[in-house]
């Protein structure tokens, strides 16, 4: 394969060196959800699932809503079907928690003011107009709500200003600046034009059937939503820029959105993981229009040239070679597909080559992550699972409704294992996963995990990673790019190990994780250097940072700070 | 070892310079085997000075269409066919081979004028409406197996074939209405009565082997009670029931017939099978467990278990159960093709690529084997090995469109951009036909306009 990146021979043989592998498997997830006080449930319409709208779940996105430098919790929720209307379940609604430290949150939903009303799908956390704090999109079965953060404990809905309604049904959506002025655009990926009134009732066609059960009907059979790119104006108020910047979506069903620079030409492109339908990948022209290079690239696709039903998405350079990779979930009786980045503007279906290939076929995938759970310095893939029909149990089927979660490592020779079983007895309890995002909830290197289950409480993973493995994390301002600073590309160097990771918040199914990013060392103590390519192309080098520690690393103003 | 030890046989007999029959004895001998191969080597063996004569060539080709493979008799039958235009016997023989390689249109062009002749017998015209039917020429089949029926009425054979274009052509009443005339006119002959309930049998699995249940509700309906008991009638029952989505009812069904049956294999295996629909892979396996047991030779029982096992995320209970299968048919490419398949997804690319190979060799057209061969090739980034085997299956069969999705991948990566954007048009055009044809065939109902959709949402 040919590459325009290639890390020399000797680094990755001493990369191996620096790497402690573990091979007792993690062994570190805790459920501290009953003790955390996240007593957030999620619900979703009937237990019958008769429309698609009551299985997909939500998003949760966690983020610093207060820049106390502890990670909050928003979670979404679902609603109800009456009389083919849209209404709120009591005691439904989002909820906003407040990390108060060691683990422990505080509901502050009402005071905030973010109890989005909505049929809640994602969220998508930034800092759109850079004021410093992080605000919140939450997309709808319905109209979408922007809550502008105040920066003193409340949020305001500021939706109509705006103008990013939507409407219908909207899925992921993911801030990114796709024109470099330095104010973060927002991408919103939708579904369905859903209407229960008209839709085909459970067993319809054979669209509506699973193995001969009478199931809820769609995508398949349903018309599609074109996803919907708005400019931010910087006055508050943003442009629907999707024709004139050529997204031009035929109705494919929009998931989970990821902004990447995937060739390294400086401007961030986009990559949507659409059900059922080929995946986008929408290259950005640097003329503010974009091209659909998915099959291309060979994104759209697996390798048997086959759409998939993709739910989840997760970037990552699993295999350090420096560029991002992209992995996504998809249905049962299918394989997650990793697409390994070439370096050459091409993506290859790795799925069968890393091992990954089988191990997902009972399991159907919703949120994903590539992280380094252990800190041992490489990858770890995570997959948040659960079925959508419950006819699987009823019928006796071999898959089930709630699964459990997976986990596969790296073994840096080339394939992933499964090490499920290894990671604690809290980590395999089967739920009905769906929304899963990443952070650090207690600061102490390792990464925790959050999942919004469908119909059921809100789980928190504690990750209790070995103390051996170092770790750096490394939390950006932009100043002359947005100030979160998403798109920023960031190495880090020591002991003979690179890491290379790419800031995308939105990262998994419908969510946002920490923008802090995280960066495992194994047993080595010293870090030789920090780069970082910030979203305006400037260019940056720390030097001789010491590890186990946050690393606050602002954008120099000028070209002569850059050093 | 039997099969190397015939073909020496068939050598040495060369050298001998033996005659026609004796050749025709070893082929006969090679045919039992069912090796292609060795087939393939006992026919080089045949001196070309006795396949010269057109005889020669017309017993050659007959003794292979019919023990099964017409597409090695078409050669030597379409020389001798040639050499002897006015022959009917050889025309007759060409126009078998044609219809059996489902080449309906020449078939009728070449047949046509032996039905002119007055003394034709009624396989003619019964082979002119296969031809027709092939075709979906109804009405001309319908004229044939007429004519047929009124050459030899008491074969119910034409009169069957006749109910068979009345369903085909969508008039049921009139199928029902043939099978029973049929029936009628046969009266209480048993041997007859046994024939024509065999025939609808076969009339019935044909219909289920087109995925037309209904036609095969409709006919297994007529069959005559005595055959109702029978085995066959009973899978053919299960099978239909499986295609109308009516698993739990095949397995109710099954199980009673088991009664009667109690060491069938196929019965356990049709139990399996149904479990395998319903997505009970476990269970399915039990019973096809079962099927391999009782009948210790039915290989698609193995080949059964080794599918559920890859579904339960057994990869190497797979491997074992394909590897089974492949020991009981050797021959057959399915097996073959998914063996290499697990041993792919295990991750043991030489021996999946020599296994694919040889697929490839011995059944040069067996799509499934030649696109999974260039996948794993271009997958190891030897996209100029990859092409040749893609472009055999685009022009084998230019409306699948997973080859030209691979065949673009791999021109991108030559950097032969041009043709990868040929091929990638292809493969786009082919999805939207596909996606087109999916939204047709789904009811009305399945179907939302986005302009139907109301602002129900807040």
């Amino acid at each position: 394969m040919r590459r325009f990146l290639i890390v020399p021979a000797v680094m990755s043989c001493m990369a191996l060196a620096g790497v402690v592998l573990g091979t007792e498997g993690l062994e570190t997830f805790e459920d501290v959800s009953a003790r955390s006080g996240v007593s957030f449930q999620h619900r979703s319409g009937g237990g019958a699932k008769d429309f698609l709208v009551e299985t997909v779940g939500s998003g949760v996105a966690l983020f610093d809503y207060n820049n106390d430098g502890l990670i909050d919790i928003y979670l979404v929720n679902g609603a109800q079907l009456i009389g083919n209307r849209v209404r709120p379940i009591a005691g439904g609604g989002a909820r906003l928690y407040k990390n108060v430290g060691g683990m422990r949150f505080a509901d502050v939903t009402a005071e905030s003011h973010v109890a989005n009303s909505g049929w809640g799908m994602g969220v998508a956390a930034a800092d759109y107009d850079n004021d410093g704090w992080a605000d919140l999109y939450v997309t709808n079965y319905g109209q979408n709500v922007l809550f502008h953060n105040n920066g003193n404990g409340t949020f305001t809905d500021v939706t109509a200003r705006a103008g990013v309604v939507a409407g219908n049904w909207s899925t992921g959506a993911s801030w990114g600046d796709y024109d470099g002025d330095g104010l973060l655009d927002l991408y919103v990926a939708r579904y369905v034009a859903f209407d229960p009134a008209v839709t085909p009732r459970r067993g319809a066609d054979r669209t509506c059937q699973y193995h001969g059960a009478l199931v809820a009907c769609g995508p398949r059979g349903l018309p599609g939503l074109p996803d919907i790119l708005y400019r931010n104006n910087g006055d508050g108020s943003f442009a629907d820029v999707t024709a004139k910047a050529g997204i031009e979506d035929p109705g494919y069903y929009g998931f989970t959105v990821l902004w990447l620079d995937y060739n390294r030409d400086g401007r961030p492109d986009i990559f949507v993981a659409n059900d059922a339908t080929p995946n986008f990948l929408w290259r950005n022209n640097g003329n503010g229009t974009f091209t659909e290079v998915g099959a291309e690239t060979g994104l759209a696709y697996n390798s048997h040239g086959a759409e998939q039903s993709c739910m989840g998405a997760a970037a990552g350079d699993y295999d350090q070679d420096g560029l991002i990779d992209i992995f996504v979930t998809n249905f049962s009786e299918d394989d997650n597909t990793l697409y390994r980045n070439d370096g050459d503007g091409a993506f290859s279906d790795v799925t069968r080559q890393t091992g990954l290939a089988g191990k997902s076929w009972l399991e159907l995938g919703w949120g994903a992550g590539i992280l380094d759970f252990d800190n041992d310095g490489g990858s770890e893939i995570f997959v948040a699972n659960g079925h959508i029909y419950p006819e699987v149990q009823k019928y006796r089927m071999d898959f089930t409704y709630r699964q459990s979660l997976q986990l596969f490592r790296w073994n840096h020779r080339g394939k992933f294992e499964e090490i499920t079983g290894k990671s604690g007895k809290d980590f395999v309890t089967p739920r009905s996963a769906r929304g899963v995002s990443f952070a650090d909830l207690d600061n102490d290197g390792c990464v925790d995990v959050v999942i919004n289950n469908l119909d059921a409480a809100a789980t928190v993973l504690q990750n209790h990673c070995p103390a051996t493995n170092r770790w750096i994390a490394i939390t950006l301002e932009g100043t002359r790019s947005n100030r979160d600073a998403v798109g920023a590309l960031v190495t880090v160097t020591g002991g003979g190990q690179t890491h290379t990771a790419e800031l995308i918040p939105a990262n998994g199914y419908m969510g946002t994780s920490d923008k802090r990013m995280w960066f495992g060392l194994g047993t080595q103590a010293k870090i030789t250097r920090v780069d970082v390519t910030w979203p305006s192309g400037q260019k940056q080098r720390i030097e001789n940072v010491k590890s186990n520690q946050i690393l606050a690393v602002r954008e120099p103003r000028g070209a002569n700070d850059a050093r | 070892m039997l099969a190397k030890f015939i073909f020496v046989l068939v050598a040495l007999a060369k050298a001998n310079g033996q005659d026609i029959d004796s050749y025709l004895r070893r082929l006969s001998e090679s045919l039992e085997n069912r090796d292609r191969d060795l087939i393939m080597k006992t026919l080089e063996t045949i001196p070309e000075s006795l396949l010269a004569d057109p005889q020669c060539g017309f017993r050659v080709g007959l003794l292979l269409h019919q023990r099964g493979f017409s597409d090695v008799a078409r050669t030597y039958v379409q020389r001798a066919a040639s050499a002897h235009p006015n022959r009917a016997d050889y025309v007759f023989l060409l126009g078998s081979v044609l219809v059996e390689m489902e080449e309906f249109a020449p078939a009728a062009l070449l047949l046509g004028p032996l039905a002119d002749f007055e003394k034709a017998p009624a396989s003619v015209d019964a082979l002119i409406g296969r031809a027709h039917l092939g075709l979906g020429n109804y009405s001309k089949a319908a004229v044939s197996f007429e004519r047929a029926i009124a050459k030899q009425p008491s074969d119910p054979a034409f009169q069957v074939q006749l109910a068979h274009v009345a369903f085909r052509s969508g008039r049921q009443d009139e199928g029902i209405r043939q099978l029973r005339s049929a029936r009628e006119r046969i009266g209480t002959s048993q041997a007859l009565n046994e024939k024509l309930s065999e025939l609808e049998l076969n009339l019935a699995a044909g219909a289920l082997s087109q995925s037309e249940p209904a036609i095969a509700r409709m006919v297994l309906a007529e069959v005559g009670s005595n055959q109702q008991k029978t085995e066959r009638f009973r899978l053919l029952q299960a099978n239909m029931l499986q295609l109308e989505n009516q698993n739990e009812e095949a397995i109710g069904y099954l199980n009673q017939a088991s009664i009667d049956y109690p060491k069938s294999a196929q019965i356990p295996f049709a139990v399996g099978l149904s479990h395998y629909n319903l997505g009970r892979f476990r269970e399915a396996s039990i019973w096809f467990k079962r099927a391999a047991e009782r009948g210790p030779h039915l290989a698609q029982a193995s080949h059964y278990q080794g599918l559920c096992a890859a579904k339960l995320q057994d990869l190497p209970a797979a491997e074992s159960f394909a590897r089974r299968a492949v020991s009981l048919e050797g021959r057959n490419d399915l097996y073959r093709y998914q063996l290499g398949w697990v041993i792919l997804q295990e991750g043991k690319q030489g021996e999946a690529e020599t296994l694919l190979r040889e697929i490839v060799r011995d059944s040069p057209a067996y799509v499934p084997a030649l696109v999974e061969l260039g996948r794993m090739l271009l997958q190891r980034d030897a996209p100029a090995d990859a092409i040749p085997y893609l472009a055999r299956v685009v022009t084998q069969d230019p409306r699948l469109d997973q080859p030209h999705y691979l065949l673009s991948q791999a021109y991108r990566r030559l950097g032969r951009i041009k043709q990868a954007d040929l091929s990638l048009r292809e493969f786009r055009r082919l999805k939207e036909f596909e996606r087109s044809q999916m939204t047709k065939g789904q009811s009305s109902q399945g179907q939302v306009a986005v302009g139907e959709v109301k602002a129900n949402v807040q």
